[in-house]
């Protein structure tokens, strides 16, 4: 007949044994993620992006598809994270948010809230413009008039020459201006758009993603309880190994 | 109270574009109104050149500059870290009279604003290979910024005597 010290000892045993259980496949995790960071460098794991859409989305980095751009000629320019594209070519890296875009005889502006980027025909940049250029303000519309671009920001309207060397205030009627307007792109061209590699889409590196895995940050807002939770159970582990090794001994 | 002490250290730092700031400096330099600018187109020689000054492609083919006799003023823009520093250049034959830093849009690197910065731009100018007559001195902190700057020298330099060779120094 067992006693009740026997019984006790037995439950610290099951208990341990659950404890243990539990913990093996939490300490091989950290055992592994922390050996893989601890020779990142030499794996080159900083270089290396994971590419897994569940796993960018889970990052805040899935980029909404796009579906909309600017007319330019005969193109459509759109952006996507990091840079403007016209007909699926990279024409310019990002200025900031695109107010729209017009094609003149010789050169093509691409507006920006903040800048003009004025491109040559072969969609060279010949010159970024702003506030040093006459041109004030938070720019919202791009159009064209007889010929001459037409910039509208928050302090005015702005009638350029003909090469876009120079700015001027602007006060005539809007009527006759044809403004750029965001348009949704045709079937083709979302096509072409969508099978574009974008380098500049921002991805995770997989030492980062390593990393966020032996800490518990992947789970989200609640890893520090998770992580808490392994610790007891770690602390739990090792406290009842020693009650039971000294019971052991003493006995 | 400590919000608004370090608005008076850092506002200026950060203030964007002044073009007031290129009017002064012109006004200071040609000693009038701000005339037009002139447009330098760049032929592929002379971008080569200017992409190995920058050590990385150009984004531009025109530059803006100002030019009365033998002064003559450059707007150049390069990027420090992450966004770009727009500076003029003040130069006499050939010889860097002045720079100004016309817009800093980083938040580090700000140092490159002050005269104690600049003024060892001036009196430089280009030797063989595009490179200064004097070393500047670096900013701990400030390191891209002080590069930027030391480029967009090199840059107007280079891009002057394009403009008015024969009045570069003779070494």
């Amino acid at each position: 007949m067992k006693t009740a010290i026997q019984k006790n000892f037995f439950k610290l045993l099951l208990l341990h044994r659950r404890i243990g259980l539990v913990v093996i496949w939490l300490v091989l995790w950290l055992a592994i993620t922390g050996i893989l960071l601890n020779h990142s460098d030499d794996l080159g794991l900083d270089e290396k992006a994971v590419k897994p859409s569940w796993l960018n989305q889970l990052y805040g980095l899935e980029s909404t598809p796009v579906s909309s751009g600017y007319k330019l000629g005969q193109g459509w320019l759109v952006t996507l994270p990091g840079a403007y594209y016209v007909n699926g070519r990279l024409i310019v890296a990002d200025y900031g948010p695109l107010v729209g875009a017009v094609l003149l005889k010789n050169e093509a502006l691409l507006v920006t809230s903040e800048s003009v980027v004025v491109l040559d025909q072969q969609g060279e940049v010949l010159e970024i413009q702003g506030a040093f250029n006459g041109l004030e303000g938070e720019f919202l519309q791009v159009g064209v008039y007889q010929g001459q671009p037409v910039l509208r920001s928050s302090v005015g309207r702005y009638i350029g020459n003909a090469d876009v060397s120079e700015w001027q205030g602007f006060s005539a009627s809007s009527t006759g201006i044809e403004w750029s307007i965001l348009t949704a792109l045709p079937s083709d061209m979302l096509k072409k758009i969508s099978a574009l590699e974008n380098p500049n889409q921002p991805t995770v590196s997989l030492e980062k993603f390593i990393l966020d895995l032996h800490t518990g940050r992947l789970l989200g807002r609640f890893s520090w309880l998770f992580i808490d939770i392994v610790g007891l159970l770690l602390m739990a582990g090792a406290i009842s190994g020693f009650v039971i090794w000294f019971k052991l001994k003493v006995t | 109270m400590l919000l608004a002490l370090l608005s008076l250290f850092i506002g200026d730092a950060w203030a964007k574009e002044k073009p007031e700031d290129l009017t002064v400096f012109l006004a200071q330099v040609f000693g009038e109104p701000p005339r037009k600018p002139k447009m330098k187109y760049l032929s592929d020689i002379e971008r080569e050149r200017i992409s190995d000054i920058l050590s990385h492609s150009l984004s531009f083919r025109r530059v803006r500059y100002w030019r009365k006799s033998a002064s003559s003023v450059w707007l150049l823009e390069e990027v420090g870290k992450h966004k770009p520093i727009t500076a003029g250049f003040w130069l006499e034959k050939g010889i860097i009279k002045k720079v100004k830093v016309l817009a800093f849009r980083e938040s580090r690197g700000w140092e490159i604003k002050y005269p104690y910065f600049l003024k060892q731009f001036n009196g430089v100018f280009l030797l063989e290979n595009t490179v200064l007559s004097t070393k500047v001195d670096g900013i701990s902190g400030a390191t891209l910024s002080v590069r930027a700057m030391t480029k967009m020298a090199r840059i107007a330099l280079y891009l002057n005597q394009q403009v008015t060779l024969p009045q570069a120094p003779q070494i």
